[in-house]
């Protein structure tokens, strides 16, 4: 009995994380997906998400007396126009000059992208450590150790208040997200310069404008999960390359850029990492999403739910 | 002066220099500075042998330096030795370490390169906490300094990090003026083009990762014991890997000073960052090399070696004869006629090259079905057919690039099936492409000369039969030229010699018309005439069958992935199944 409460409590706990998960490693795959771009800083615009939230966040809750959870939450949206405008920016004045406007990446592009990325992931690190220090931050609050309990006393079920409403969240924003893309003319043109982007422009579509908005909205959505999680996660100026790792090994399960998969590849790396919890010492939880990681690239680098391709 | 001697000359000035700044360095943290500034530039030099030389960038040496500093402390402090052992074991570790490495991500390409590599040491940093080695020290032994390399004079460890620099610095050299840097470089600027010249992808980087894995992990167990501590942050963190990388593209990657002068530099205003706002305001160094790196990505994706700036400093340089000699520098005083012996009295008539009863099919096209075609000794084979009828990927199945589906492809009775291209380039089997694969970064001379690689020999000496063979085919004035600005023809030229450098007994020629002036194609026809005097084997495929019939032996005839015909051209020409192939059912009389 008592082991079967484990697995059912852990499975809980695993769709929570991975729903929280999945919604990050959507927001890359818009990136991935539609630019053909490879972000190696986007966990730190994650992180960057965690500080905002964590700054905004103490002031609406020493100007307007709301509770510390719900100030993070009002913190995430509006972190969405906040950093939908600096992805945009970005995108404009730097991303764009090393990526073609037609996505027609080589081997020597990604180079590029790759060491642009990593000199971002350093500045945005480095400029946390300037402004915060290294002393991990968290935004405390009742509502993250607080639970609702199921059961009677020999089977017992506890839900994580704070994990809940992120998840729920977590699993809005992506839907809200995913109608953008397939209901909207602007998702349209989006999924065309993603699909093929020589006939996008033929059709008068700017490719280079919609891959400025991808770009806004991945970064505005990941940015929005990090606000959230800063409610549980203790954070320091590094804990961006933690879920990068995370959200590279979902996209790549998901079948690289395809949105929804994205979304499930996090959730099953989510169930992975609780379940493992189970059987590897707590400080061996990265490493494990390490090699399931490198297991996905190196096995099945057309993802498990995806589509085919190209290893190039 | 050849080669060999002015890599001595300049690697021995450069440790002098670094004796210079050492003897003239007085206080211990300038000194401390010094050995540091040594062992980041051995790094990034290291780096830049497999990342730079070979173009695969890796975003994950860190793992080799980690490995080296953690082996040398762990290893001297468990057995209580001196950490000269540790130092090998360093060395072996890291060479293990980049066996591993090869085996999981040699097969991937761009982004999961990165990727894979990039998360290889942030898995081991996971590991060392776990592993309770958040900091491991290096415990100090003032009983017996000498032994355990705490030397009392803090001169010592910086000379003795100094001349590792210059060793890094001088194989660095080496490497690139021989034939396995030249490879390298081939495989960077074109993989498949390189492979067909008979270099092999996967042994050159290989042995490129090998090396730079063992200087990577000598300069972390250095490391080791200038700064006396590891951490799994010091060992395995990001900006391990991001330093020699930012390093050596800042300075001019796949160069060997690029490394160095970017090191140089870069890491004294880091460190000076760090001494002087590490306290007060950290971070700021690691915002200055990202910043670098961008700036470079943006404004001089090549490096400040390949600057303009650097050009014409080189140019002023150059008045001295000393920076002159270079690995060409035989090649002007070689005697012509050694080629043409070397080929006529090596070989007797070459083997048939049989492909029998291939069938290739990509998705659900049947590319070719059954078909079975000889190259015989000495003779010229056309292979035609329109658009479409599988001639190219019946080449890419003859030399590596297409494993057919069924049937085998022999050699003078031996079977190719299986082999990689490269391979199969070092059995004799030369071809070209259909867009003519240049190495773009090379003189026209250096993409000859890499077809000579699969022989043997000094730079020197394929310098020399290179020219030789681009003098044959009446090119001998485009030798110093780059790819870029060559025509059309010449460009074809320079595969047909490249494909020659290699002597090889067959030759693949694919589409060697396709574009070409009349005038030009006769001259083209002159070169392959010239060729076949060199008793090779020639297939060519083209999509017309009158330009070929002039001047080949044989013809053979594809349609849809079927062999229609088989003859002399001319009866092929009238053969009832090729007119019909070629102008439509209705149409056959």
């Amino acid at each position: 009995m008592a082991e079967l409460e484990i697995v059912a409590q852990t499975m809980i706990a695993a769709l929570m994380i991975g729903c929280i998960y999945g919604a990050l490693c959507a927001s890359l795959s818009l990136i991935f997906g539609i630019m053909r771009f490879v972000n190696f800083a986007h966990g730190e615009f994650m992180a960057a998400g965690m500080y905002f939230s964590f700054l905004a966040a103490g002031l609406l809750t020493a100007l307007i007396g709301v509770t510390p959870f719900l100030a993070a939450v009002i913190a995430a949206l509006m972190a969405v126009p906040l950093f939908y405008g600096i992805g945009r920016l970005l995108h404009v004045g730097l991303l764009s000059r090393i990526s073609p406007d037609l996505a027609s990446a080589t081997s020597h592009t990604h180079q590029s992208q790759l060491v642009v990325t990593l000199g971002l992931s350093l500045i945005l690190q480095n400029g946390a450590l300037l402004l915060f220090g290294s002393v991990p931050r968290s935004i405390s609050n009742p509502t993250t150790t607080e639970a609702w309990t199921f059961g009677s006393d020999d089977f017992m079920l506890f839900i994580n208040k704070g994990r809940f409403f992120i998840a729920a969240l977590g699993l809005a924003a992506v839907v809200v997200t995913q109608l953008i893309l397939k209901r909207t003319s602007i998702g349209a043109r989006m999924r065309g310069a993603a699909d093929d982007a020589v006939a996008a422009v033929l059709v008068g579509i700017e490719t280079r404008r919609y891959y400025g908005i991808a770009f806004g909205i991945s970064l505005a959505l990941t940015a929005f999960m990090g606000a959230l999680i800063a409610t549980y996660y203790p954070f320091h100026p590094f804990v961006g390359l933690d879920f990068l790792i995370i959200m590279y090994a979902g996209v790549i399960l998901g079948g690289l850029g395809s949105f929804m998969g994205s979304f499930l590849g996090g959730l099953l790396i989510g169930i992975v990492q609780q379940a493992s919890n189970l059987f590897v010492p707590i400080q061996l939880q990265n490493a494990v999403l390490f090699l399931i990681f490198l297991l996905a690239i190196i096995l099945r680098p057309q993802g498990i739910f995806g589509k085919q391709a190209a290893r190039v | 002066m050849n080669a060999s001697a002015s890599i001595a000359i300049k690697a021995g000035l450069f440790a002098l220099l670094g004796c210079a700044i050492i003897a003239s360095s007085h206080d211990t943290h300038t000194l401390l500075l010094v050995a540091l500034l040594a062992l980041w530039g051995m790094y990034a030099s290291a780096w830049n042998l497999f990342s730079g030389f070979g173009g695969l960038v890796s975003f994950g040496h860190a793992i080799y330096f980690g490995c080296g500093g953690f082996a040398t402390i762990l290893i001297t402090t468990t057995f209580g030795v001196t950490p000269a052992v540790g130092l090998v074991a360093a060395m072996i570790l890291a060479a293990a370490m980049a066996v591993l490495v090869a085996l999981v991500t040699f097969r991937l390409r761009g982004y999961f390169f990165g990727l894979a590599t990039l998360a290889i040491p942030v898995t081991a940093l996971y590991f060392a906490e776990w592993a309770g080695l958040q900091e491991i020290f290096l415990p100090l032994e003032r009983e017996r300094p000498m032994l355990y390399l705490q030397f009392a004079n803090p001169k010592i460890m910086p000379l003795i990090c100094w001349f590792a620099f210059s060793a890094t610095v001088a194989i660095s050299m080496l490497a690139q003026d021989s034939r396995f840097g030249m490879g390298l470089a081939a495989l960077r600027q074109n993989e498949e083009a390189a492979e067909a010249s008979g270099v092999s992808a996967f042994r050159f980087r290989f042995g490129a990762l090998i090396l730079s894995a063992v200087l990577t992990g000598l300069a972390g167990g250095l490391y080791a014991v200038v700064v006396l501590v590891m951490t799994p942050a010091s060992g395995f963190g990001l900006h391990v890997s991001a330093q020699p990388l930012i390093f050596s593209i800042f300075g001019g990657l796949g160069t060997v000073w690029g490394p160095v002068i970017g090191a140089a530099m870069l890491f004294p205003a880091t460190e000076l960052l760090r001494g002087y706002f590490g306290s007060s305001a950290p971070g700021l160094d690691g915002i200055l090399l990202g910043s670098m790196a961008l700036i470079v990505m943006l404004f001089m994706p090549d490096g400040i070696v390949r600057s303009q700036m650097a050009q014409s400093i080189r140019q002023v340089a150059s008045r001295f004869a000393f920076f002159r000699a270079g690995p060409l520098a035989g090649a002007q005083s070689a005697p012509s006629s050694e080629f043409k012996g070397h080929a006529a009295e090596t070989r007797s008539a070459p083997p048939a090259l049989e492909a029998q009863n291939i069938t290739v099919i990509f998705g659900g096209v049947r590319a070719l079905q059954d078909v079975s075609v000889a190259i015989r000794p000495g003779e010229i084979l056309g292979i035609v057919g329109p658009n479409g009828a599988g001639k190219s990927t019946l080449l890419n199945v003859l030399d590596g690039f297409v494993k057919p589906q069924s049937g085998q492809v022999t050699f003078g009775g031996r079977r190719l099936n299986g082999l990689r291209p490269n391979a199969i380039a070092r059995l004799g089997i030369g071809r070209t492409f259909q867009t003519a694969r240049p190495f773009p970064e090379m003189t026209m001379i250096e993409n000859v000369m890499v077809g000579g690689v699969v022989l043997g020999g000094n730079p020197a000496a394929l310098a020399a039969r290179a020219s030789t063979v681009l003098a044959a085919l009446g090119q001998h004035d485009i030798g110093e030229r780059q790819g870029t600005i060559l025509t059309n023809y010449e460009l074809r030229i320079v595969e047909l010699a490249r494909a020659m450098a290699a002597s090889p007994k067959v030759l693949l020629l694919d589409e060697p018309f396709a574009g070409l002036a009349v005038a030009e194609i006769d001259r083209l026809i002159e070169a392959l005439r010239w060729a076949r005097s060199q008793s090779v084997s020639i297939a060519i495929v083209d999509h017309t069958i009158p330009s070929l019939r002039r001047f080949v032996d044989r013809m053979v005839v594809l349609d849809t992935g079927t062999l229609i015909a088989d003859g002399a051209p001319d009866d092929v020409l009238i053969d009832q199944n090729v007119v019909r192939a070629y102008l439509g059912s209705d149409e056959a009389a």
